[in-house]
């Protein structure tokens, strides 16, 4: 299934699939997902794992591209569920740059043919951003009815599903909130729910809410921020206390279309 | 991804590009072309100074292969792109008025830009000719226009280094480096600690200038190096860094 990372800029849409990228060989301890890079721009993603996020930079801003020219990176994701079951599914991620997602000039064309493929959105946003609340709320209503015009192509199973992923919730006060992703959206985010929730409550749209972080938490009671922040850009401090959260309940939702319990913590 | 040298006369522009293909190597390597072949080009044996770099064109390029021993190790080609001191001056610019705009054109086009810069007058350590260098308030009003430059004329910009250069004229440079010195197995410092602590000690009165840039491009990374061709990590540093983030 083809996942499109939609959201503004600085959002972290690269970073969250970079860091996916090298779950494996980054080995989190005790973890029982195992994620494994299926084609050779996955793999890539690894090398910019280990030589820019795991060397304490934050990775370039993704340039714009015809539409048909946006690198697709499969992932095949596998979840112990208990000693006697697993799961498997396989996501094949689209990396949407935020000028796109911001200005319909851009997007145009590019929904015209991603909106084709795939109804499955993950949309992030910082959930430090919440000052721009109203212009998200724009954004999203333009993009939204851009996108149902165009995905009536889509069968019914198919229809539009956006995983509304808050990102870089590792400052305390969100932090502490993390599992109820719905109530963080509500605080930060309500023109953009709003907008959200009217598509939904016509039935064009799927959503649910969650909440993730990168690069996580440590330090003595797990409080502390695990990234330095200079402006919109986070990057990543402790390498060896990385610990992301909840990146993959988000691509499990699209992908299975339920949710599963205890996939947050890793 | 061309790499562009920018600096003024006499900063050692070429002295460290020819250096960073000497054979002794930590974890960068130039593979070609070999330092033998390199250096009757680039150096004045005569004399034992680099060569001047020829002012009667704007840019000299030359494709460059490296090998960088990152945590996960790549071959990269750069077109290494050295540019005449000269060129900033307004007399220059008006009799070559199309190597101008090539130049411009050049710069304009390209993400990574290596600035190299000299020290100034008050950091010069005490036994060393100091006179022969700007003044702490002339080198922060000629990095005001270097400010300028670079926020008019380089819009895809991505990355911006800032070398400021002969670090054994200002300061005990072996004890930088080892502070300084890069280890894909956990150094002493991050690239983020290596670089706040660089730009505190060394970079202080240009900061103003340094913000400006980055308010002007907020999505542009700034980082700031000391380097001397005496010292093969302070060298490497900047190559790393900009090698970290060029594609294999």
């Amino acid at each position: 299934m083809i996942v499109n990372l939609i959201g503004p800029r600085a959002s972290g849409k690269l970073t969250y699939l970079t860091v996916l990228s090298c779950w494996n060989k980054q080995q989190l301890p005790k973890s029982r997902i195992s994620v494994d890079c299926v084609n050779s721009n996955a793999v890539y993603l690894v090398e910019v794992a280990e030589n820019i996020i795991f060397q304490g930079f934050s990775v370039e801003p993704t340039m714009i591209l015809d539409p048909d020219d946006y690198p697709l990176y499969q992932f095949d994701i596998l979840i112990k569920k208990n000693i006697f079951k697993k799961i498997n599914f396989n996501i094949i991620a689209r990396n949407i740059p935020g000028e796109v997602f911001e200005n319909s000039d851009y997007f145009g064309s590019t929904i015209e043919i991603i909106g084709k493929e795939s109804g499955s959105y993950l949309l992030i946003l910082d959930a430090s951003s919440y000052r721009q609340d109203i212009s998200y709320a724009k954004y999203l209503e333009s993009y939204l009815s851009k996108l149902t015009q165009v995905s009536k192509l889509l069968s019914v199973e198919q229809k539009i599903r956006i995983a509304f992923t808050l990102s870089k919730c590792d400052f305390p006060d969100v932090w502490l909130n993390r599992d109820n992703a719905d109530k963080l959206v509500n605080q930060r985010f309500p023109k953009t729910r709003q907008i959200l929730d009217k598509w939904v409550s016509d039935g064009v749209v799927k959503a649910k809410y969650f909440a993730s972080s990168s690069f996580g938490c440590y330090g003595v009671n797990n409080y502390e921020p695990n990234a330095f922040r200079s402006g919109m850009y986070a990057a990543l401090k402790e390498p060896a206390s990385w610990r992301p959260y909840g990146l993959v309940s988000p691509i499990y939702w699209l992908c299975m279309g339920q949710d599963l319990k205890g996939l947050d913590r890793y | 991804l061309g790499v562009v040298y920018l600096g003024d006369r006499y900063v050692g522009k070429t002295h460290l590009a020819l250096e960073l293909a000497n054979p002794s190597f930590e974890y960068v390597k130039v593979l070609s072309p070999e330092y033998k072949d390199l250096k009757p080009l680039l150096w004045d044996a005569e004399n034992n100074v680099p060569k001047m770099t020829d002012a009667d064109s704007a840019t000299h390029s030359k494709l460059i292969e490296i090998q960088i021993k990152l945590p996960a190790p790549k071959q990269i080609l750069v077109e290494w792109v050295d540019t005449p001191g000269e060129i900033w001056r307004p007399s220059w610019q008006q009799n070559n008025a199309d190597g101008w705009q090539f130049f411009l054109d050049l710069v304009g086009e390209s993400t990574g830009i290596i600035v190299v810069l000299p020290p100034y007058r008050e950091m010069i350590s005490v036994g060393k000719d100091a006179d022969l260098f700007l003044t702490q308030k002339q080198w922060c009003n000629r990095f005001e226009k270097w400010t300028n430059f670079l926020t008019t004329n380089c819009p895809n910009l991505k990355h911006l280094l800032f070398c400021i250069n002969k670090a054994d004229l200002f300061c005990n440079f072996q004890q930088e480096s080892a502070k300084l010195k890069y280890n894909p197995r956990g150094s002493a410092m991050n690239w983020q600690q290596r670089n706040s602590y660089v730009s505190q000690r060394y970079f202080r009165p240009i900061k103003p200038y340094l913000e400006q840039i980055t308010d002007k491009n907020p999505s542009l990374a700034i980082r700031c190096f000391i380097t001397t061709v005496y010292d093969r990590s302070l060298l490497e540093l900047p190559w790393l860094y900009l090698g970290s983030f060029l594609e294999s």
